[in-house]
């Protein structure tokens, strides 16, 4: 089942991402960057790992800078991250661990993550989320 | 009451907001525009965005915005604006992510007719030496020693080892090395992201172009920056790659927990911003400074690349030199006339380009006379040009506009533009196109562009530059 949906923008990419808990809202943002950036992985797949620590003011400010790191870390290893051990969350903090893979290339490059626009909402057991992507 | 009841004309193509439009507006927002321009201008968020940067504590005179306005995060792509060294702020999001994004033109002895039975084989050459898109690593490798001293000197570094000569660095914007820089400012993770980026022209709407002068306006001014009619001349346009991006993201993000602290009151969070006297604002400038060191380097390894391409195919006669390099996005201390009187300021630079007039202090001594170029790209498949900085443009802090200006989205670019038609299309127009995604191409469309022609025309008109040479591109090199 989807979980994002890509809404018009005039340079860049935004997306509302959605989940039913804030925990889960995190894995649907990895998967919707993970997907639109669209890696073309090294054959044989190179597994790659690394630790995340992302801070913010509060949730939506934390999946920002969450994303913010995944963005980073994507270029220091030049590696797409799909899945992720959480070891600690809270409103304001996260750690864990990213699993991926190297790539050939990808086909969008995602550059930044902005705060522009950002838009969370919790409603009816459903948290989403509404981001801007910097290409 | 809305936005377009509070514009009103200041004079041909000028308009301004005044700055009862919003009550945090301590000055009032101009922007530059031609009357058919104006109902693309007031769709988005822009205009509105410029206001906000109006906001800013210390902003001087008003904000300014270029024809090729267009939303961006905080400040618009396309905005201007000075603020007081003592009393005024430093925003990272009005210089943008890309730090010194920018564009490179590089001139060579050669004509279009030299080219014609070799575009195939130099657009394939290219296309293997100089890594574009995304994961292709670059051709030096930085160790963490190399990128402190990239980051701290630039182009003098690049020199040293030999990717640079005089020429390079006289030819560029503050010689390609801005003296404050501190690569102690830049995090690590900031320059583990560029470890492999320098030479790299990268993704989006970067790209290379091998062009010919198409025109010449100003016979005189083209010849002294070595310019003939069906000359061959590449152009190139990319930034600091995702070193810059970083440095952008750790600021904005510092910088929003900061205002509070400051007093300050944000209309828009993109918008962060700390005084510039303040230790974490002087610090923002220093890793700025070297972040934009790094994106000079970037465009002259670029060209180192691109020289022995050349040389390979042409021999001697291909040998590629400066005509000048110019930073898009960026923040400098630069001296104005506020109220009659000579200051210095901190001029903010979002997708616009310094435009120096004749004799200015900061000009190459070769370009004393006519001043400094301003180069112009176009949207792909259309003209580039060439223009020199303007007396008037005094108004406009010495500004011009920086290229064509998105009117359409990505995702509706998509809906209506197919890539393989594109491709065919500048195959017909005599275009060769070497590129990484068939979708980026129908994203970066000139359809998806203002027409860069009206833009420069308005600045022309303006009086910020005068129009010296026009380009047409017979190779597209994209990511």
């Amino acid at each position: 089942m989807s979980h994002y949906e890509i809404l018009p923008h005039p340079a860049d990419i935004k997306v509302k991402i959605w989940a039913a808990s804030r925990r889960e809202l995190l894995f649907s943002a990895l998967k919707a960057l993970y997907e639109i950036s669209g890696p073309q992985l090294d054959s044989p797949p190179v597994e790659v790992q690394s630790e995340i620590k992302a801070t913010g003011a509060n949730f939506p400010d934390l999946v920002v800078d969450f994303l913010s790191q995944v963005v980073s870390l994507t270029d220091v290893y030049n590696s797409a991250f799909s899945k992720m051990e959480i070891q600690f969350l809270s409103d304001t903090e996260l750690s864990g661990r990213l699993v991926g893979y190297r790539f050939k290339y990808l086909d969008k490059e995602i550059k930044g993550v902005s705060y522009h626009h950002l838009d969370y909402q919790e409603e009816n057991g459903l948290c989403t989320i509404t981001i801007i992507f910097d290409i | 009451m809305a936005l377009k009841d509070f514009i009103s004309k200041i004079e041909e193509n000028l308009y301004e907001i005044s700055k009862d439009y919003k009550p945090e507006m301590l000055v009032p927002a101009r922007f530059y525009a031609s009357p058919s321009m104006l109902e693309d201008i007031i769709k988005d968020k822009s205009l509105e965005q410029l206001a906000n940067t109006a906001t800013l504590k210390g902003i001087l005179k008003y904000a300014l915005a270029m024809p090729d306005i267009h939303e961006g995060y905080g400040a618009p792509i396309g905005s201007v604006f000075a603020t007081d060294l003592v009393e005024g702020l430093i925003s990272p999001g009005a210089v943008g992510y890309d730090i010194n994004c920018g564009v490179k033109l590089l001139r060579s002895e050669l004509f279009k007719t030299d080219l014609e039975n070799h575009k195939e084989k130099l657009a394939d050459l290219i296309f293997q030496t100089v890594p574009s898109g995304v994961g292709r690593g670059g051709y030096w490798c930085l160790s963490f020693k190399e990128m402190d001293e990239v980051l701290a000197h630039g182009l003098d570094f690049l020199k040293q080892k030999g990717y640079a000569d005089n020429e390079d660095l006289n030819y560029c914007e503050s010689r390609g090395s801005l003296t404050s820089a501190s690569s102690e400012a830049v995090s690590d993770l900031a320059k583990r992201r560029g470890l492999d980026q320098l030479g790299t022209i990268g993704a989006g709407n970067h790209f290379l172009e091998v062009q010919y002068v198409s025109e010449i306006y100003l016979r005189e001014e083209a010849s002294k920056l070595g310019l003939k009619k069906d000359q061959i001349t590449v152009l190139i346009h990319s930034g600091s790659r995702g070193l810059g991006h970083q440095v952008a993201t750790d600021y904005i993000k510092k910088f929003g927990f900061l205002a509070s602290q400051y007093g300050i009151s944000l209309v828009d969070r993109e918008l962060a911003a700390v005084p510039f006297s303040a230790k974490e604002g002087e610090a923002y400038f220093k890793a700025m400074q070297a972040a934009a060191n790094f994106a000079w380097a970037n465009r002259q390894l670029i060209t180192h690349l691109l020289r022995e391409c050349f040389f390979k195919i042409f021999g001697p006669r291909g040998t590629l030199k400066s005509v000048y390099d110019v930073a898009h996005n960026i923040a400098k201390i630069e001296e104005h006339e506020i109220d009659g009187l000579k200051k210095k300021v901190l001029v903010h630079r979002k997708g616009a380009t310094r435009s120096f007039p004749v004799y200015h202090p900061e000009l190459p001594p070769d370009y004393l006379e006519i001043g400094q170029p301003v180069l112009i790209p176009g949207s792909m498949g259309t003209s580039s040009y060439l223009l020199l900085g303007d007396k008037k443009g005094k108004e406009a802090f010495y500004s011009s506009c920086h290229g064509a200006g998105r009117l359409m989205s990505r995702h509706e670019a998509l809906k209506k533009l197919e890539g393989n038609k594109i491709l065919k299309e500048l195959a017909e127009k005599g275009v060769v196109a070497r590129i990484h995604s068939i979708k980026g191409l129908a994203e970066e469309a000139a359809e998806v562009y203002k027409d860069v022609d009206e833009v420069v025309e308005v600045v022309a008109r303006s009086g910020l530059a005068k129009k010296v040479a026009q380009f047409k591109p017979l190779i597209v090199i994209k990511g």
